[in-house]
């Protein structure tokens, strides 16, 4: 038993040490990418905002008009409440700065949430 | 352009949106300069930031400056109103920075990414203070797979390095904070925790700085010291004094590249859940805890959650209970049957190989199972609830939001952190736990509370949620943080970390042999920073001219 665990833990580390090889001329750093307004939704908005459990969002706002509009994608929602949230805040959600999305951005990711397309 | 950045309280948007629930955010003007700065000598000095930085990253305006306030402060937001932000891009837009505000006496308070919600968020701790905001440095430098690290810059969030690594098919794993828009070089600097074995932050993961003095000098710590060294992201000590701790929760110097170590991502992974339904469990529960630990037999940062945390990433409070005061024990089982957990509620994941996992196990098996109503869940019996994806999520190093599910609990809420450090034994957390709930509850508050080992240590982090723009609740907060802070201090557990309007309390609390870490760290900062600029009153350290 205890040999057949060595074996295969062995096995195991040596795929990882030759897949970490493969990829080691690989530096990785970014290089800076303009976002579509869904990439936008994707990147600042789904991750409290989507339909279904474990969105904090989406819990809260389920509290005021009940569970079947409370995701954003699931709303009828106007360009000016949009920008005014991302903005100002409102409630939990904090403001989101010129820094963190920019006009030009946030033209976009209105106009994502808005048409929904 | 500019009427996106207006202010808008009574507009139809606010209307709609408080239909949805919710309520603005403090509003208010610009900090007052401290009385140290010439109102004319501002207006100079931001001119010449706007030369340097280009004029749409300098913000003086009430609506620009909403994003740097405290949006979950319990006090009105002139106490933390910065003056204006800088928002530079490069090193030495930093350096030509730091000298006009030596020239004109301008305090900064640096930020990386300023969600650093419920210790102040991207708020200055003095007001009339100028943010540098280093969101726009958020480059990935470089990611090294063979040696298993990555160098990132202060605008790099968990998501952002974490979506990075999968775009270029990486297979090195992350550890993240739970709310996953975190700065992955902020939570760094401010020894935060995370979930995976390289959960303990600073200690597994920093490894080499680039640092920025408040002079204008850039030094690079540890093995960086030697110009091109092979090692420089593998061995974080160098030669001398090793300097990368005084950079942490200070204002030493404003840090601008970190190198970040990661895991490989393992052949294995089991997330598990133990639930426990009397709160006395804590105590069995952290003293099994401790050797397994020790031994490193449970390998990632082992969390111990308290009821109401784990529900209110699932449901709200007011499906349970809509009265004044804490929840009453009646809703708090009804929530426990519902959800299927318990007053304690214990999470931990096994790595590796097949065999290791297999092995390893039945130990674990044993030292919980033993703890009286112990009943085991893994991901096939949690399947849709929230609590148990999210944790497994974060015990893989990916990030989500899920966990500011805590501020859904109640209609308009913020909260805030205290985090006392206490050694790994069951009474101490059993009798902690217990005052800390007894004067929440005496106050008004629902208790949230976890314990989380890392290692050695156990951090209790207790989060309670209160409604924005109350006052006599923000009052009433602060009067309860105030005196668990004196009580952790009666009872020798150091806080590792605060809010911006406790920082000097803590500090105070450290004060053996007549205050000498306070007076130490006192000589450095006039050392470091003879002008003064560098974030006052981070941490307690004040520049002498305003001490």
């Amino acid at each position: 038993m205890t040999a057949r665990i060595v074996r295969n833990t062995a096995a195991a580390l040596a795929l990882l040490l030759a897949l970490s090889a493969c990829a080691d001329a690989d530096k990785g750093a970014s290089q800076p990418r303009e976002m579509s307004g869904q990439e936008l939704y994707q990147h600042w908005c789904a991750d409290c905002h989507d339909a279904g459990p474990g969105h904090p969002g989406t819990l809260r706002i389920a509290g005021r008009g009940g569970e079947e509009h409370a995701a954003l994608l699931q709303k009828e929602i106007n360009a000016e409440v949009v920008e005014y949230a991302v903005r100002s805040g409102f409630g939990m959600m904090p403001p989101f700065r010129l820094t963190e999305i920019s006009d030009e951005e946030l033209d976009r990711l209105t106009e994502y949430l808005v048409k929904k397309q | 352009m500019l009427s996106r950045r207006r202010f808008v309280q009574g507009s139809a948007a606010a209307a709609a949106l408080a239909n949805m629930g919710g309520a603005w955010a403090a509003s208010g003007p610009p900090g007052a300069l401290p009385a140290t700065v010439n109102p004319a000598a501002f207006t100079e000095a931001m001119g010449a930031m706007r030369a340097i930085v280009g004029k749409a990253y300098v913000f003086t305006s009430e609506p620009e400056l909403v994003g740097y306030k405290d949006h979950f402060a319990m006090k009105p937001p002139e106490e933390h109103a910065a003056s204006g932000a800088v928002a530079p891009r490069t090193v030495e837009e930093i350096r030509q920075l730091l000298k006009i505000a030596r020239d004109f006496g301008i305090p900064l308070w640096t930020i990386s990414t300023g969600r650093n919600l419920g210790y102040g968020g991207a708020a200055p701790r003095m007001p009339g203070t100028l943010v540098l905001d280093l969101k726009r440095m958020n480059r990935i430098l470089e990611v090294n797979e063979k040696q298993a690290y990555a160098v990132v810059e202060p605008g790099v969030s968990y998501k952002d390095l974490y979506a990075h690594l999968k775009r270029i098919g990486s297979r090195l794993w992350i550890d993240c904070a739970a709310p996953g828009w975190g700065s992955v070089l902020g939570n760094l600097l401010d020894r935060g925790v995370g979930y995976t074995p390289m959960g303990e932050h600073f200690l597994q993961q920093q490894c080499g700085m680039q640092v920025v003095l408040s002079d204008g000098t850039v030094i690079d710590t540890g093995l960086g010291g030697q110009a091109g060294d092979l090692a420089k992201y593998a061995y974080r000590y160098g030669h001398g004094p090793w300097l990368d701790g005084l950079f942490t929760q200070s204002n030493f110097g404003v840090v601008t590249q970190i190198g970040v170590q990661l895991m490989p991502e393992p052949p294995g992974y089991r997330p598990y859940m133990v639930t426990f339904p009397d709160e006395s469990a804590i105590e069995p529960l952290t003293d099994a805890i401790r050797p397994l630990k020790l031994a490193q037999i449970i390998p990632n940062a082992a969390t111990s959650t308290e009821l109401l945390w784990e529900a209110a990433v699932e449901v709200r409070r007011d499906q349970y209970y809509s009265g004044t005061g804490p929840v009453p024990p009646s809703a708090r089982k009804r929530i426990m049957a519902d959800l299927d957990i318990g007053e304690w509620n214990f999470y931990g994941a096994l790595y590796g190989p097949k065999e290791v996992m297999d092995a390893t196990w039945p130990v674990i098996e044993d030292a919980l199972g033993s703890i009286k109503g112990a009943k085991f869940h893994f991901e096939g019996d949690r399947k849709g609830g929230a609590a148990f994806d999210y944790r497994a999520k974060l015990m893989r190093g990916e990030p989500n939001m899920t966990e500011f599910g805590t501020v859904a609990w109640i209609p308009n809420a913020g909260h805030v952190g205290f985090g006392p450090v206490v050694p790994v034994d069951g009474k101490l957390a059993l009798d902690q736990y217990r005052h800390v709930r007894e004067l929440t509850n005496k106050a008004g508050f629902d208790y949230f509370g976890e314990f989380v080992v890392g290692w050695r240590d156990m951090h209790h982090i207790f989060m309670p949620a209160f409604q924005l723009g109350n006052e006599e609740e923000g009052k009433r907060l602060l009067e309860l943080i105030d005196r668990l802070i004196d009580d952790a201090a009666r009872d020798r557990c150091g806080v590792y970390r605060t809010h911006l309007d406790f920082m000097d309390k803590v500090a105070g609390t450290y004060d053996w042999n007549d205050g000498a870490l306070a007076r130490f760290n006192g000589k450095l900062k006039a050392a470091l920073d003879p002008a003064g600029i560098l974030a006052p009153g981070k941490s307690g350290i004040w520049p002498e001219k305003r001490a």
